[in-house]
């Protein structure tokens, strides 16, 4: 135990600077959420390029829980749907069901390029298409994958802070 | 029919056994220590038995999980059948992400099909460009040189430390242990940084393509080995506690015998004791002594050890290679090799293979990828039979398998 005090100690904090705050305009749904946003996120068939740094953003270095985003365990506690990868034929059922077990007023973020546009995977046969096509999206974060400040970034806008 | 009988009927491996054995279902519920028998045996019939129904008698019943998990990972859907906690059977049903990556690249120009080979799976992009990069090569006949190759294990390695070091994390973190999470995620975007200075990517794209492997710069040594220390204290004090040590020891084994019945690869395997790494048999700089580790008891335990060894093992192969790159002049290259477009490459998860095949035109006619996660699917569910329900998310993050990546 002395060990892991020590280590502690020694490390401090990992969390770098918060940088400043997005000035993209925020969705007027997200206003009714205050500060607080529970994220719910869902592989719609991502190449998991995008989980890599959605890990990221949510890890102690960009630490994205400080501006008031929350990843939790089920769409039925959740505010906002983060979608990653383009929508498989296989995915786009399950997806249309957790977008359904949101609660009102149920944002979607699209997360990566393939979520976006379909990506490096547009034409392939077992896609339907991407995330817009089966929901609503309100709001995309380009990248492939996005880099974790530009997650941090797009979650922001919604808690806005 | 008893479940033995069952079980040797099912060795014949006939359609119509299978049959058989599936319409019964719906009979006469057997007796728990029936069943008890049912989930030993299946430890023992390995992955063809996975496939068929679930399990039903007294109290028996079956929780069904996903596609979309509690936790960040991709999308599967899977089946427990239990008596209490204690698994009886698991079944794991995939393919939710099957994009038709194989049939994309039919067509495309080699170099136009790099992007999509690295995003078969995208925590194994120099792994599967890698395999990709040397199938294309031994297709049209060509060597690359060795400082190429040895500038390719560089960032093959450099793919294994941050994979390593992430999942180190979450299995601490899958016990209880946060604190030792957070470490190991600060450590990990140490490591995606490091990437992104190498190739100018934090996934390691770009880098890679057939003939070529073009790095910005070398990783630096002195860097690395901070990290390796930095890492090894993590471990330490994740074997030094009693409770980490406690839900790690003895949970979710794989035998040594059903590793090598299913096929296992990858650090899987060599939990289990058998020694398969495509760096050693088939590989494409002079080869390194075997890793000797241990523990090699097939349970969590072993699989977190191993890949702890592994990661010490890593930046060790880096320094060495990077010392070989420094100033040495280029190998001339050897002869082009011809035969069929084949590339065996030992990613972080395991052996991964290419095949390729080019029409007289030059383009992909064929591509077939196998990821290691295809192999070691199916020893999941042989080693969570007696496992508790809750030890599930410990067992499948030891495991570290790739939807994607067996999806494709």
């Amino acid at each position: 135990m002395t060990g892991l005090w020590r280590a502690i100690r020694r490390i401090g904090r990992t969390a770098e600077p918060a940088p400043a705050a997005p000035v993209a305009p925020r969705p007027a749904a997200a206003v009714e959420l205050g500060g607080s946003v529970n994220v719910r996120h869902v592989d719609a068939g991502s190449c998991n390029g995008c989980e890599v740094e959605i890990g990221s953003a949510f890890g102690p270095v960009y630490d994205a829980e400080r501006y008031g985003a929350r990843l939790v365990a089920s769409p039925r506690h959740a505010d906002v749907l983060v979608v990653t990868g383009v929508v498989t034929r296989n995915m786009a059922e399950p997806l249309r069901r957790t977008y359904e077990a949101v609660p009102e007023p149920g944002l979607v973020v699209a997360v990566g390029d393939c979520a976006r546009n379909c990506g490096v995977f547009a034409g392939a046969y077992g896609v339907t298409g991407a995330v817009g096509d089966v929901v609503p999206v309100a709001l995309e974060v380009p990248g492939c994958p996005p880099r974790p400040d530009a997650i941090v970034a797009a979650l922001r806008t919604l808690t806005g802070r | 029919m008893t479940a033995p009988l069952l079980l040797a009927a099912l060795g014949t491996g006939s359609a119509a056994v299978l049959a058989a054995l599936v319409v019964p279902r719906r009979g006469r519920p057997a007796a728990v220590g029936a069943l008890t028998g049912v989930s030993g045996a299946l430890g023992a019939a390995a992955g063809t038995v996975a496939l068929l129904g679930g399990v039903e008698g007294p109290g028996v019943f079956e929780i069904p999980v996903g596609p979309v998990h509690a936790g960040m990972i991709e999308p599967g859907h899977f089946r427990f059948s239990v008596v209490g906690e204690t698994i009886l059977k698991f079944k794991a049903r995939l393919w939710f992400v099957h994009r038709g990556v194989e049939k994309l690249f039919q067509g495309r120009r080699p170099g136009d099909g790099v992007e999509l080979v690295e995003r078969i799976s995208s925590d194994t992009s120099v792994g599967h460009t890698l395999a990709f990069s040397q199938a294309v090569e031994d297709a049209i006949g060509t060597a690359v040189d060795v400082d190429t190759r040895r500038r390719r294990s560089v960032v093959l390695e450099l793919e294994r430390l941050y994979n390593h070091v992430t999942d180190i994390g979450a299995l601490c973190n899958d016990v209880g242990h946060g604190v030792l999470n957070a470490h190991a995620l600060r450590v990990k975007e140490q490591l995606l940084r490091v990437n992104d200075r190498v190739t100018g990517h934090r996934l390691l794209r770009g880098a890679l393509s057939p003939g070529a492997a073009d790095l910005r710069e070398l990783p630096d040594v002195a860097e690395l080995e901070r990290i390796a220390a930095d890492v090894a204290e993590t471990v330490g004090l994740a074997l030094g506690h009693s409770v980490v040590r406690d839900r790690f020891t003895g949970t979710a084994v794989l035998t040594a015998a059903q590793a090598s019945d299913i096929g296992a690869l990858g650090y899987v395997a060599r939990a289990s004791g058998l020694l398969v790494d495509a760096r050693h048999d088939h590989p494409t700089v002079a080869p390194l002594p075997r890793l000797v580790h241990e523990p090699t008891g097939g349970d969590v335990l072993a699989r977190f050890c191993v890949r702890a060894a592994e990661f010490a093992r890593s930046v060790a192969i880096i320094v060495a290679t990077v010392a070989e790159l420094d100033g040495r002049p280029a190998a001339a290259p050897s002869a082009p090799t011809g035969g069929p477009g084949s590339g065996i490459v030992e990613g972080w998860r395991g052996s991964i293979v290419h095949r390729v095949e080019l029409g007289p035109d030059g383009t992909l006619t064929r591509v077939k990828v196998v990821d290691p996660s295809f192999h070691n699917w199916p020893a999941l569910p042989v080693a969570l039979a007696d496992t508790i329900v809750p030890d599930f998310p410990l067992a499948n993050k030891s495991f570290g398998l790739s939807y994607a990546g067996n999806d494709l």
